[in-house]
């Protein structure tokens, strides 16, 4: 396949760039990134931490609230503390009223577009429609100071703005309260990451309570106040601080919350404590409201009210569940050292599924994310199955995975459950404790926890169905012309869905596997991370943590990667081979005898072949040359090449008999991120080898690079990227010589040829 | 859900109106309870020509939730990819509604199935569409999940004979072409 073209006389071992002048200015995709990141300030360094003047604003919160099941409202007061720790004097504050996002004229509602009645409506929704009569608005009935003067305040859509009767000094704290009050929303109806459930076989409720209080909204040094409204997809950052909750709720509810309840013996039963002092020492999860219970539970009705009194510390929120329904799960688990109880809470709805894997996942999800951040610092993690489909809140979260109702379930359902808890689970991390702003940067929590998720998917089981991580399913859209790029700040829905969660995800996969290696990447993860914990990061941070705490320069992996939309697509364009030459006549000649015997004959000469020749009618015409053999060795040659060698080294002489054989690699940069090269060189003999080259080998020529590969034995065939690390969104130019590569479709329809038409109709088994 | 006798406000006619819209499409946004509560709506379609065979392939990616939930919604009862018998029939006849192709000439070609695959959060549909024409000057209209979300996106990427070209669809659009960009 390769065929020799010509010979030189030296060894190179260093690469060889390319000579071709370049229109591009060099070096630009290694241009350092500073000159795009923030000024290091004394609140946040160049090296990526926390500054010596680092900081930011705590808020704790005594709240009273109580749960309406008669009326599906909610009932609070709350007391807040605010501790202005900047260096700036305010003069107001912001909260946040995020359930106005539920009010009748919420401005989610006025700014939405047109759906598209052509097509068909289902009934329900038409129904809704023209029923609705919910208003989900609160209503703040009553802001007072610490004196119970009132306050000014002004309701913004989900903002509420109090106006302070003094300014706020740096170092200054302000206490104040707040009464509200507001009608829960049916989740099943209209949505969110709260609301309640209703199960009109038992007439009960699950209630999910979440941004169900006034809370303070984010003051920081990069944004001032984060007072951006609540329209439904961008979320929040808010303050750490204490908080000391008492809940009301029917007497026969099981309530779930942040926090660890400080009342046992006023709220359980004796049995309740009982299984959960044995909980204690299991080494399993075990039931502390058993299946049987909860289900006799549902037919009663509450004979009065029960106070629980949760106390939280050092958390951003604040979460709640409550229901006759729940069965209670519970296992009191170490992890490095520190004794956290991982709980469930389902309705006997999400049985089987639930009571196998939910607690277990929780578990599972502690044990890894800490091993690559830090040990989980909250006593309580928690996962509930109610309406809301996944949302994350300090120690506790919403999960909404159930199996069918005849008990049984899909491999989906399955892992949907287990992926879910991991991802909500995972959310404690990112961003309840390096608590970065959601709603500014999504990618820096998202983009983070699915690619932790990932990690903790692949040490659940083997081939774990998740493939967040993997950087081939990220080519289809990094191909696409519509990109924005993810470190563009903008509400635009083109850049949310990729760029929070899959792109920054197969970002990090590659940086672990590919550009890092995974022992330098998890030794500055988990720096980023403890360094940031109970702390605000900004994307700056991050970047150049991840670089200080590797010793790699990763300037044009983040800017690549987060910078442009770029996508990956580098090409073989050619191999060339070089040979050295032996300068032994009796190798070198044969070696041209070989050549040119293995021409093959022209058409012509075949035909010629018998005609009669002058020359041998006439015998005189022969001469010197009609007989001369040119690749005949001759003795002067032999002498000549012992003269040479006589003049050589033995290093060299021994070079000279290795046979080496030199590729030249020429490698083209389509797609415009510049990446490491992995190249596995296939040999005539069935063997293989792999190089591997940093990314550094484009900093002269970002678009065209030449490497040389030197061997002992002839290669067959050389391919780009074989484990398909680096999104690469074109394959076919990947070999040399050229494979066709088949798409994904043709796979698909190839494998489906040898099936049989409908393998579920040939296993279908009743269903039990 | 409780019945109760159901009194209107008493409120110009126009502004009912405008909040009852408002309504579904809250309603329609949030619907959606997917594995993340920050839910995206979209699909990523990849249409490919093939010379030899003179097809043009199409691969879809969506949310397996999604597709579920509007199979659901319109056969009135619970569907499940992998076990609901002639399931692969109702995505193709959903499918060939909301996704549709005009040859160069208008003329509507079929849509044929060629398969599903189903992973945990995302499933591929594979269709394709004879076309000895080929791709120039076709339309395309891409409206799935449109009845569900006022927020779908869906996506189309298009290469054939080394060009390549993308579309985007949004809730009201209807048939577009595929730009003429050389890449």
């Amino acid at each position: 396949m390769m065929r020799r073209l010509f010979v030189i006389v030296f060894v190179l071992l260093l690469p060889i760039f390319s000579l071709a002048q370049s229109k591009s200015k060099p070096s630009d995709k290694f241009k350092q990134l500073e000159e795009d990141l923030p000024t290091p300030t004394e609140y946040r360094t160049a090296s990526g931490a926390p500054g010596h003047r680092y900081w930011q604003q705590r808020a704790n919160y005594t709240i009273d609230v109580e749960l309406d099941d008669v009326n599906q409202r909610i009932n609070g007061k709350e007391t807040i503390t605010y501790y202005n720790n900047s260096p700036d004097t305010l003069t107001y504050l912001w909260l946040q009223i995020d359930n106005n996002i539920f009010g009748k004229d919420s401005w989610t509602e006025q700014t939405r577009t047109a759906p598209d009645f052509s097509d068909r409506q289902s009934f329900q929704t038409l129904e809704n429609l023209a029923r609705r009569e919910y208003d989900g608005k609160v209503n703040i009935t009553s802001v007072r100071d610490a004196k119970n003067a009132a306050l000014k305040f002004t309701v913004v859509n989900t903002m509420m703005r109090v106006d302070l009767p003094a300014p706020l000094a740096s170092g200054g704290t302000f206490t104040f309260s707040v009464d509200w009050n507001y009608h829960i929303n049916d989740q099943r109806k209209f949505g969110g990451r709260t609301g309640y459930e209703y199960f009109s076989q038992d007439g009960n409720y699950i209630y999910e309570l979440a941004h169900w209080f006034p809370r303070m909204a984010a003051y920081y040094d990069v944004y001032g106040w984060q007072h951006k409204q609540f329209l439904g997809s961008g979320e929040f950052t808010l303050e750490f601080g204490n908080y000391r909750v008492k809940i009301t709720a029917p007497n026969d509810h099981v309530v779930a919350s942040t926090g660890v309840l400080q009342n046992p013996k006023e709220v359980l039963t004796a049995s309740q404590m009982q299984r959960l002092e044995q909980a204690k020492t299991a080494k399993e999860p075990l039931k502390i409201v058993t299946q049987e219970e909860a289900t006799a539970n549902e037919k009663n009705k509450p004979t009065g009210k029960k106070i629980w009194v949760f106390h939280a510390d050092n958390v951003r929120d604040f979460a709640f569940a409550s229901s006759r329904k729940f069965i209670w799960d519970a296992q009191l688990h170490s992890v490095e050292g520190n004794n956290v109880w991982a709980m469930s809470y389902y309705p006997k709805e999400g049985n089987p599924l639930w009571e196998k894997y939910s607690t277990h996942a929780i578990i599972h999800t502690l044990n890894v994310y800490s091993r690559f951040t830090f040990k989980y610092p909250y006593p309580v993690a928690i996962s509930v199955n109610g309406p809301v489909g996944g949302m994350e809140y300090p120690m506790i979260c919403f999960n909404g995975p159930r199996p069918e109702t005849d008990g049984t379930y899909s491999p989906s359902s399955k892992y949907g459950l287990i992926s879910v808890v991991i991802h909500e689970v995972g959310h404690n991390y990112f961003p309840m404790i390096v608590n970065s702003d959601e709603r500014q940067w999504t990618w820096m929590d998202e983009g983070l926890n699915t690619f932790c998720q990932y990690l903790a998917e692949h040490e659940w089981e083997k081939n774990y169905p998740s493939r967040r991580g993997e950087p081939q399913y990220i080519t289809n859209y990094m191909e696409s012309e519509n990109q924005v790029p993810v470190m563009v700040q903008s509400d635009s829905l083109l850049q949310f869905g990729n760029n929070a969660y899959a792109k920054p995800a197969t970002a990090l996969n590659i940086l672990r596997e590919t550009v890092l290696g995974r022992e330098l990447f998890d030794y500055a993860f988990k720096e980023y991370a403890r360094r940031w914990q109970f702390k605000r990061p900004a994307p700056a941070d991050f970047f150049r943590t991840m670089e200080d705490a590797s010793g790699v320069d990763l300037d044009w992996f983040w800017r690549g990667w987060f910078y442009t939309t770029d996508h990956v697509d580098i090409s073989i364009e050619k191999v060339r081979l070089y040979r050295l030459d032996t300068m032994n006549p009796e190798i070198e000649k044969a070696e041209t005898r070989k050549d040119r015997d293995a021409k093959p004959e022209t058409l012509a000469d075949k035909r010629n072949e018998t005609l009669p020749k002058r020359i041998d009618q006439y015998p005189s015409l022969r001469d010197f040359y009609n007989d001369y053999d040119d690749l005949k060795v001759t003795d002067r040659e032999r002498a000549a090449y012992q003269a040479y060698l006589s003049t050589l080294t033995d290093k060299e002489k021994s070079l000279l008999n290795e046979g080496f054989y030199f590729y030249v690699v020429d490698l083209k940069n389509i797609g415009g991120l510049v990446m490491p090269i992995i190249l596995q060189v296939d040999y005539m003999d069935g063997t293989k080898e792999e190089i591997r080259i940093p990314a550094e080998i484009w900093r002269y020529d970002n678009f065209n690079v030449s490497k040389l590969i030197v061997t002992k034995k002839e290669a067959k065939s050389i391919t780009l990227d074989p484990h398909l690390e680096l999104a690469d969104v074109d394959l076919t130019n990947n070999m040399f010589p050229r494979q066709p590569v088949k798409s994904k479709f043709q796979m698909f329809k190839d494998s489906r040829r040898f099936q049989m038409p409908n393998p579920m109709q040939l296993e279908r088994k009743p269903n039990p | 859900m409780k019945s109760k006798a159901v009194s209107y406000q008493h409120s110009p006619i126009r502004k009912q109106w405008f909040a009852h819209c408002s309504l579904l499409l809250l309603l329609t946004l949030l619907l959606s309870v997917s594995a993340n509560a920050h839910t995206f709506h979209t699909t990523l379609a990849r249409v490919e020509y093939n010379k030899e065979e003179q097809l043009a392939e199409i691969t879809i990616q969506v949310f397996t939730h999604d597709i579920v939930d509007v199979l659901s919604r319109r056969s009135g009862k619970k569907i499940l990819l992998d076990k609901t018998p002639d399931v692969e029939k109702f995505v193709l006849e959903y499918v060939r509604e909301k996704f549709q192709i005009k040859n160069g000439k208008g003329e509507i070609k079929v849509l044929t199935w060629v398969g599903l695959e189903q992973e945990t959060e995302t499933t591929w549909l594979y269709v394709e569409a004879k076309m000895s024409e080929g791709l120039s000057g076709a339309e395309f209209q891409n409206k799935l999940f449109f009845e569900l979300f006022s927020d779908q996106v869906n996506f189309i990427h298009f290469k054939s004979d080394g060009r390549k070209a993308d579309l985007i669809f949004k809730p009201g659009d209807n048939f577009k072409t595929i730009p003429e960009k050389q890449n």
